[in-house]
């Protein structure tokens, strides 16, 4: 386990930006596709020799909107990794999609490229809500994509679901769970909508132009979409992650496993050796420092034990699986159990936590607040 | 320099609140050339932030000005009282310390409740008064009528009044040229034995305890050798002098001057207000009429927010305490509240001070428990035991009878509030006593009231339902047996301790509806239901229920977000460390200061 590694790659453009996101990604920035990918590629051959020898055993292709980039490019890059890494022969090869920016023939490019997963940002099956959250496309282009992408062999589908969305009802959560069903998709990432300061949602909500469901509601759409997502075959894996069995993304997974990931591109985040860095944010700076050294890493921090045990716990009480006491103690040679006694007691007692000898993992039905289970384990 | 004593004023000013008085005193020592004007700040009397703020006067400040009229030079030394019933004792120490007093009277307003109980202090300390009519300048103004309403309410004659605007600077001469025309000169024998009033003291890191005094007979100066005839402690004096303002050393001072004495003294509990120093080589035989000591009424628990702030809490309150020996503090524990103290007050105006004051100048964070008075409480063993904290009241069945603090309470208010507040003090479990008509618009409503009730929102309530018309005096009479009991209040099962009150029977069960409806508001949902219940010994007599939190996460974390994540984590985390933990209920300090005042309604 402790050898699994990832790669992530960040493709920072859209065609819009969406009311709610605050991740580093520009529009009308098409005339940077190519510098970028070029810096991108220099970065990944400058990054490559220190990890010769470590098998990736998945690859993710993040943004903003992966896809808004001419496959062709997608395609170099995807060559770039294989001929600088290790990229295992079963690895799952992942790219974020937004529906409208895919069509046959380029569905047809990532598969030669070797990707084999494809996440569909939907957000809403609902085209007014869509409009509400300035996502560049309507729910009858999501459907097409997803035909489109199954027809050209994609069978591992995720798409992205929010949930706790203005005039969202739970029978609607419902039905659009069998919808996704329906037509093929095999993983879910439900979450709630997380208003992030600076965007111009959180603007709207604190000037009160926007209302958004109270969190009791948000929780009733969520119990609605979970009982939806198990009745059609999804079963949880991770706090708002749902997938049939054998489609659980692999990639995440290792994150959540406290795995090793080497981000590549800008403002991609990294984590091996018990260290994370991560580079520049802006497009500008990556592409002129990555372009000229092959680094544009702009910041670095060695995580010390005591941090990196709570970010282990963070991470694995995220998944259904919880926290493995034996992998605990082989990374830390620490006793779980031993260090975190009396709260592990009190959140049992609590009915928060289910305990056995090999580790804890969180009730299914305390999986709403596990932040402040989790925040328990900081002492 | 030596003056006789003929050319010596000692004088004070009384006013209501408003209406005048530190402003005055501005104005007289502006006019007497005491302050250089670019020293002048508004209000140098009043030399607390809180005091400028509130317009009181919590410490006392003499000053000593030089006066000059038809050829004589005058000393006059005004001395400051503070204005509010709390400290009524250390009012009439002060005016003990005086010969005349100014009253001011507002040109509009007239005479209010606390001015008149302030001129009866006065009168019965046998001061010349002095009535000034203040704010002519306003359109309001009516002098005249003001003028009948002293003769008529006070029995003073008020024809030659001043007529002044403090604000204004108009006709500030007149008042001082009244005062040494009809204040009488001090009497008393510089030969005979040491006989000073202690009517202040302040605490200085360098000189020690400074003591504010009126001398009556006999001298002091440096070297003197003193004694308190209410401590057993002697005492070499360092420094005497007098106030110009701020300390200017003197050689000495005499019989009839005021001013301040320096011994070295570590603590102010060896200078009680009230009490009489001499010269412990050459004693006088009696102290100077009218020591009491005084007695807190009124007690609350204060807690650091932060329990590791126990000991600078404690630092706090004991410099706090050499300045004010009328405040009490001993060692407290709370289940809830971790280490603090329980600590007594003269009045709510005292414990707010005194709060504020921590909180200002020791810039410490606070919690504190809702204010109670001292019960007797007889126990079945036929022992008396004083309470003043609801969680020291023994087991009910030990019990045999608990008697409660008795105010009489006078309300002055215009006749038409007279209902309202009737209806107030029915509430409050007042007993009706007497109504008089002062005149035509003000009323005296008399009532004998728990002292309990009042220390609960009265004041508060009074002056909302009298639109800030009424005011309100009282005094303590004694103590009478009431059904009293303990509410405590419960969380998730346990009771939480600094959440107990001790309240009337009949009212326990709105209180703790009450109470138990704030607490829903204030402690923020939990990780499971937590029940809030109200009790009475074992009977619960108010639910309600804070719903567990249902979600606090629901976000994504992938890769890039771990940082920010943990990050999160740990404000979350540092949010509960601020929380006290109450049993297994996390409950923010806020939650205790939102029980302090509760709609009845």
């Amino acid at each position: 386990m402790i050898n699994n590694c990832g790669l992530y790659v960040h493709i920072p453009f859209c065609l819009s930006k969406c009311v709610y996101c605050d991740f580093v990604s520009y529009t009308g920035r098409e005339n940077l596709f190519e510098p970028y990918v070029r810096a991108l590629i220099k970065e990944i051959k400058h990054r490559a020799p220190r990890f010769s020898g470590r098998v990736f055993d998945t690859v993710y292709f993040g943004g903003g909107t992966p896809t808004l980039l001419p496959s062709a490019l997608t395609a170099d890059i995807m060559s770039a990794l294989k001929d600088n890494f290790a990229v295992a022969a079963d690895a799952e090869i992942t790219t974020e999609a937004n529906p409208a920016t895919i069509d046959g023939k380029k569905a047809e490019v990532y598969l030669n490229a070797g990707f084999n997963r494809v996440s569909v940002g939907m957000q809403s099956a609902d085209d007014k809500t869509l409009a509400f959250l300035g996502r560049a496309h309507n729910a009858r282009q999501f459907e097409e994509t997803v035909k489109t992408l199954k027809t050209a062999g994609f069978d591992n589908i995720n798409t992205d679901f929010m949930l706790g969305l203005p005039g969202q009802t739970q029978a609607a959560v419902g039905e659009t769970v069998d919808y996704l069903d329906r037509l093929g998709v095999r993983h879910i990432s439900a979450y709630s909508l997380i208003l992030e300061k600076g965007t111009p949602l959180y603007s709207d909500v604190k000037k009160g132009k926007t209302v958004l469901p109270d969190d009791d509601f948000t929780v009733d759409l969520y119990d609605a979409f979970f009982s939806a997502a198990l009745r059609a075959g999804f079963g949880r894996y991770e706090v708002s992650n749902f997938a049939k069995k054998g489609y659980e993304c692999r990639h995440n997974l290792n994150c959540w496993k406290y795995s090793d990931y080497l981000g590549l591109g800008a403002s991609a985040h990294s984590f091996f050796g018990g260290r994370r860095c991560f580079n520049v944010k802006s497009l500008e700076k990556y592409i002129q420092k990555a372009s000229s050294t092959g680094s544009a890493m702009s910041g670095s921090r060695k995580i010390p034990k005591r941090e990196r045990m709570f970010e282990y716990i963070m991470l694995s009480l995220r998944t259904a699986d919880g926290l493995d006491a034996a992998d605990f103690a082989d990374r830390f040679g620490e006793d779980f159990f031993e260090l975190y006694g009396n709260i592990i007691k009190r959140l049992v007692s609590g009915g928060c936590v289910a305990a056995d000898g090999g580790g804890i993992r969180i009730r299914e039905d305390k999986f709403y607040i596990l932040n402040s289970i989790i925040t328990e384990f900081i002492i | 320099m030596e003056h006789k004593l003929e050319n010596i004023r000692n004088f004070c000013i009384i006013a209501h609140i408003d209406h005048g008085k530190s402003t005055l005193a501005d104005r007289l020592i502006e006019t007497t050339g005491s302050v250089a004007k670019r020293d002048m700040e508004a209000q140098i009397l009043d030399s607390m932030d809180l005091e400028r703020e509130r317009g009181i006067t919590i410490k006392l400040t003499p000053v000593r000005m030089n006066f000059s009229h038809n050829g004589r030079d005058y000393i006059l030394n005004l001395i400051d009282t503070p204005g509010h019933v709390d400290f009524t004792y250390e009012v009439s120490r002060s005016l003990a310390a005086c010969e005349g007093a100014v009253l001011v009277v507002d040109a509009s307003q007239g005479i209010e409740a606390q001015t008149l109980a302030n001129v009866y202090l006065a009168l019965e300390n046998n001061l010349e008064i002095l009535p000034v009519i203040n704010k002519i300048d306003l359109p309001s103004a009516r002098p005249d009528e003001i003028k009948k309403e002293i003769e008529e309410v006070i029995g003073l004659d008020a024809e030659k009044a001043p007529l002044i605007s403090a604000k204004e600077g108009r006709n500030i001469n007149d008042v001082l040229v009244d005062i040494v025309e009809n204040v009488p000169p001090p009497v008393g024998d510089a030969s005979a034995p040491l006989k000073a009033l202690i009517f202040d003291c302040s605490y200085d890191n360098y000189k020690g305890v400074i003591i504010l005094a009126r001398i009556f007979d006999g001298e002091v100066k440096v070297g003197t050798k003193i004694k308190m005839f209410q401590s057993p402690n002697t005492f070499d004096v360092t420094e005497v002098g007098i106030f110009a303002p701020g300390l200017r050393p003197t050689l000495k001072l005499s019989a009839g001057a005021v001013g301040y004495i320096c011994a070295s003294i570590k603590t102010v509990r060896d200078t009680r207000v009230g009490d009489t120093i001499t010269d412990a080589e050459n004693p006088a035989s009696e102290p100077l009429p009218g020591y009491k000591k005084i007695l807190p009424m009124v007690y609350c628990g204060i807690f650091p927010a932060d329990g590791a702030k126990y000991n600078d809490l404690k630092d706090a309150l004991e410099k706090l305490q050499l300045n004010d020996a009328s405040l009490t503090y001993e060692p407290d524990t709370s289940v809830a509240l971790g280490f603090g103290f329980r600590c007594g007050f003269l009045g709510l105006l005292h414990m707010e001070i005194i709060q504020e004051r921590l909180e200002r100048e020791f810039d410490l964070d606070l919690v504190t428990t809702a204010p109670t008075v001292s019960y007797h409480v007889y126990t079945t063993n036929g022992e008396m035991k004083e309470i003043d904290n609801p969680t020291k009241l023994p087991p009910a069945t030990n019990i045999q009878r608990i008697e409660e603090p008795i105010v009489d309470a006078s309300i002055y208010t215009p006749p038409e509030y007279v209902g309202a507040i009737m209806d107030l003090c029915r509430d409050k479990r007042g007993v009706f006593v007497d109504m008089t008509y002062l005149d035509p618009k003000r009323v005296r409503l008399s009532y004998e009231m728990p002292l309990n009730e009042i220390i609960y929102d009265f004041f508060d309530t009074l002056k909302s339902r009298t639109r800030g018309y009424a005011s309100f005096d009282y005094e303590i009479k004694g103590y009478r047996q009431s059904r009293l009991v303990k509410l405590d209040i419960l969380l998730n099962g346990e009771v939480c301790d600094a959440l107990s009150i001790i309240v009337h029977e009949d009212k326990a069960y709105a209180r703790g509806r009450g109470i138990a409806e704030k607490l829903k508001e204030a402690i923020p949902r939990q990780m499971f239901e937590v029940p809030i219940q109200a009790a009475v010994g074992n009977k619960i007599i108010a639910r309600e229920t804070v719903k567990a939190m249902r979600k606090d996460v629901l976000a994504k974390c992938y890769g890039g977000d771990i940082t920010r994540k943990k990050k999160l984590l740990e404000k979350q985390k540092e949010g509960k460390k601020r929380m006290r933990q109450v049993g297994s209920v996390q409950v923010p300090s806020e939650a205790f200061m939102s029980i302090l005042k509760i709609d009845d309604k």
